[in-house]
């Protein structure tokens, strides 16, 4: 029986997989799916990328992350719960990363080799985040200065 | 069928004393006794059943039987000898009637024999055994022959097949005195294996061996030569095993005694006796069940009406803030003022603290300990946090328990000690409360990270994980003494710690970067940047690039330059001559040459106006033209970039891949920099190395979700 999962609604894939069976959703390491319902060793839903395609994978592929459902149906949709600051940071390398191959493509160096040092910083401070090993104080700290490395590099 | 017939038979050497060797195939599916057979027939021998096949290495010398014939090899070289059977009767006959010559002759054939468990057999059945018996008992032997009468005993009973019960209190007793004189140390160290055996296996042993070998005769064995000292603290593990708590009390007492201490650190610990695996498991053993003992107040948690718990809590306060003065007068507002400032959880009622086991009352009285052997410390520790105005105050009661806990985990206290555990840190042989010196380093250390940390009390936990990773290091290089434990946690500051996390964390994401499922993402990506790169390199020859002439035979042209651009359609290469200042558009260049009339990219020595030169230029490159009047477009780039992006950007017109240095850089900066943004979800999550198992299809798709 498909059933609609009720907290396992929001994932990573862990894996790249092909998405070899029948209404198979393929899946890239790293990607983010919203779940809708389940079966013994299966999930239906979509990635994050493309909300239109729907189609099944295997729960082992599948890293389950922590989410608010807002709307519950067929039109929930889900909101990661995690630190805004990582969540933020998260939102602005994406953006980053496609302003920065446009850099890249229009050969203007100095704000290429700039912006992608900063976003490796980023990168770094992020991972130290994620890691959740410093201490209060140096949290607080650390998101001041990505904080303004982001407005630095929103100018 | 030859092969067939290879493996089951092996060429091998029988030799017999006073004999020419025989060669023969031993056929292993032939009985043991039809090749004895043939072999008494070669050397002429009668009654074949009076002998058996020995192997003959320096550490086997088994006798072969059907069980053990396997292990025969190609070229092995058996011996032809009596049979166990015959030979324990004549050594039995010999025990009993012969000569004293003969019987320590005998009894030295015994004990090296015995190891075999078909001798052993053979030897028990002929009632052997309870010979050796009455021979040990009887006391009458002695040097030598009594070595070897009890290795045989030892080796005899190793074998498992005779019960340790069979033993009287008249046998027990003659072996403990053996252990409580001065013998050879053959001698002492059969009997001390012995002992260890009865205490650990027989049923009414212990009680009597308890008795009869005071803790101190054992403290000479642990002075003597390396297998003695081993057996010594075998027994002394089995006695501590096999006593009750109370027992096991006043034995930790004796051990933990300095004369004891000092004997097993000088004689064992500092010779490097230690280092043996038998003596390091040994150690192991004692070690876990002296920490053992700390099991109870570890697990006991602290009563409401437990007086002398509360009685410790008023003196922690009492050692902390008696050089204040005026303790009595402040009231019970003023308790609760000093418990909180002691960093208790329930400052009302701080006995509250330590309701939790794992560590229950372990950790007061470690807290306690700490209070009464190091007052200065302790008194430094607990003002220092209690004049923070901050929230930045380390709280003691708090950390000490949460400490505790940690220290009683890595150490396993309450396991019993494993079959194959070798594992012992010689600090725990230095002192008589080491636990509790080990918690007073400790703390100061917690204290200490606290403050590098610059945490507050949300970060209790953070703090308390850096201090394990502190110890769990500094235990794995087993400190020889609490001083060398404390230096070595000096070292390990915190921002060590960091840095070490920080390393781990490279090395994982180094391990990631090869990962199977990365690596496949990378190709899956590849091509997408490969597109961005060439993007860039076709935009490049758009813009268009002003090189310095040279002559047909590769002499630059002083002043003069022409200009080259690829039309925006990337159809044609205008080009002519320029200044070297200006930057001409497409219509002012008259020259211009589709780019399908391009055969080939030439480059460096290859290129027509390089030929014949004897220093080639590395940044020249040609265009080999077909189907046109001239042969070729030849260039030489004003700089690598330049020679690189153009060379990259005829490849791509021409369809073929770029090869550039270049391009490489640009295509690994590109490319970990995307991998890095693909996995940004995934960052934290361990990947696996191997895809994830597929479960089996669903058996039907009716979805609850299901648009129509």
């Amino acid at each position: 029986m498909w059933i609609a999962t009720k907290s396992k609604k929001y994932g990573v894939a862990i894996y790249n997989w092909k998405g070899e069976t029948r209404l198979g959703l393929s899946l890239e390491i790293g990607e983010t799916v919203q779940i809708l319902e389940e079966y013994p060793g299966w999930y239906r839903g979509f990635s994050m990328k493309n909300r239109s395609v729907k189609g099944i994978f295997p729960q082992s592929y599948i890293h389950l992350k922590p989410c608010k459902v807002d709307n519950e149906g067929l039109f929930e949709s889900v909101v990661p719960i995690e630190d805004p600051v990582i969540r933020e940071v998260t939102l602005v390398l994406r953006e980053w990363g496609d302003i920065w191959k446009k850099l890249f493509v229009n050969r203007e160096n100095y704000k290429f080799e700039t912006v992608g040092k900063v976003m490796r910083d980023l990168l770094g401070w992020r991972r130290q985040l994620v890691s959740g090993t410093l201490t209060h104080d140096q949290t607080n700290e650390l998101k001041l200065k990505i904080i303004g490395k982001i407005d630095w590099g929103n100018r | 069928m030859p092969a067939m017939k290879d493996s089951y038979i092996v060429k091998i050497a029988v030799e017999m004393t006073d004999q020419v060797a025989q060669l023969i195939e031993f056929n292993q599916k032939q009985p043991l006794t039809g090749i004895i057979q043939e072999l008494c027939n070669g050397w002429n021998l009668t009654d074949p059943e009076q002998y058996a096949l020995q192997f003959n290495e320096n550490n086997n010398k088994n006798y072969i039987t059907e069980k053990n014939r396997n292990e025969i090899k190609n070229g092995s070289i058996l011996r032809l000898q009596f049979s166990p059977s015959k030979t324990a009767q004549d050594i039995l006959q010999k025990l009993q009637n012969g000569t004293l010559e003969d019987k320590s002759r005998a009894v030295s054939d015994l004990s090296s024999l015995s190891s075999d468990m078909t001798f052993a057999f053979d030897f028990i059945n002929k009632q052997g055994l309870s010979l050796i018996i009455k021979q040990i008992e009887g006391g009458k032997c002695k040097g030598t022959v009594l070595a070897n009468t009890l290795l045989s005993f030892v080796e005899l009973m190793e074998h498992g097949s005779v019960s340790w019960d069979i033993l009287n209190g008249e046998f027990i007793t003659r072996v403990a005195s053996l252990v409580n004189t001065k013998q050879e140390s053959q001698i002492t160290q059969s009997a001390l294996s012995i002992l260890e055996n009865v205490v650990l296996n027989s049923s009414e042993g212990y009680g009597q061996v308890e008795k009869e070998v005071p803790i101190g005769s054992l403290v000479e064995h642990l002075q003597a030569a390396p297998v003695v000292q081993q057996n010594a603290v075998a027994l002394i593990n089995a006695l501590f095993l096999k006593a009750d708590i109370s027992k096991r009390r006043s034995l930790a007492t004796t051990l933990n005694s300095k004369q004891l201490r000092m004997c097993i650190q000088h004689n064992i610990l500092q010779t490097g006796a230690a280092e043996g695996a038998e003596m390091a498991h040994q150690l192991y053993v004692l070690q876990t069940l002296m920490l053992g003992l700390l099991e109870q107040r570890m697990m006991t948690k602290m009563d409401p009406q437990d007086q002398d718990g509360h009685d410790k809590i008023k003196e922690l306060r009492r050692i902390a803030f008696d050089s204040e003065g005026a303790l009595g007068t402040r009231g019970p507002s003023g308790f609760t003022r000093d418990y909180k400032k002691l960093g208790f959880k329930n400052d009302i009622n701080p006995a509250l603290d330590f309701t939790e086991a794992p560590p229950g009352l372990l950790a007061l009285d470690c807290m306690i300990y700490f209070a009464r052997n190091h007052p200065d410390s302790y008194t430094k520790l607990v003002l220092e946090n209690s004049c923070r105005a901050d929230e930045h105050e380390c709280p003691f009661g708090r950390a000490s328990v949460e400490l505790v806990k940690i220290l009683c985990e890595l150490l396993k206290i309450g396991d019993s000690p494993s079959e194959q555990g070798a594992l012992f840190q010689p600090l725990f042989f230095t002192h008589d409360h080491p636990f509790e010196e080990c918690y007073c380093i400790c703390i100061i250390l917690l204290n200490k990270t606290w403050k590098e940390m610059r945490a507050t009390s949300e970060d209790f936990c953070k703090v308390a994980s850096v201090v394990r990773e502190q110890i769990v290091r500094a235990l794995t290089d087993t400190p020889s003494s609490l001083d060398q434990l404390k230096a070595r946690l000096q070292t390990l500051t915190y921002s060590e710690i960091t840095q070490l996390w920080q390393l781990e964390r490279t090395s994982r994401e180094e391990w990631e970067s090869h990962a199977r499922p990365i690596v496949e993402l990378r190709e899956q990506i590849t091509p997408d940047i490969v597109c961005l790169i060439q993007q860039q390199r076709l935009a490049f020859l758009v813009e268009g690039t002003r090189f310095t002439k040279y002559s047909t035979r590769g002499q630059r042209i002083k002043d003069k330059f022409w200009f080259i651009k690829l039309s925006v359609n990337h159809k044609v290469l205008h080009y002519g001559d320029c200044d070297e200042k200006s930057t001409p558009a497409a219509e002012e260049l008259p020259s211009k040459l589709a780019v399908s009339d391009i055969r080939a990219l030439l480059t460096g020595k290859d290129c027509p106006h390089m030929k014949g030169r004897k220093a080639c230029h590395q940044l020249a490159f040609s265009l080999a033209l077909e189907g046109v009047d001239l042969q070729s477009l030849d260039c030489v780039a004003p700089d690598e970039l330049t020679f690189a992006y153009w060379t990259d950007g005829i490849n791509t017109l021409l369809g073929n891949r770029m090869r550039s240095r270049e391009c490489e850089k640009d295509l690994d900066t590109l490319l970990s920099m995307e991998i890095k943004l693909r996995l940004l979800d995934a960052e934290g999550i361990t990947i696996p190395q191997d895809p994830p198992i597929i479960p089996p299809e669903p058996s039907h798709y009716q979805f609850c979700y299901d648009l129509k």
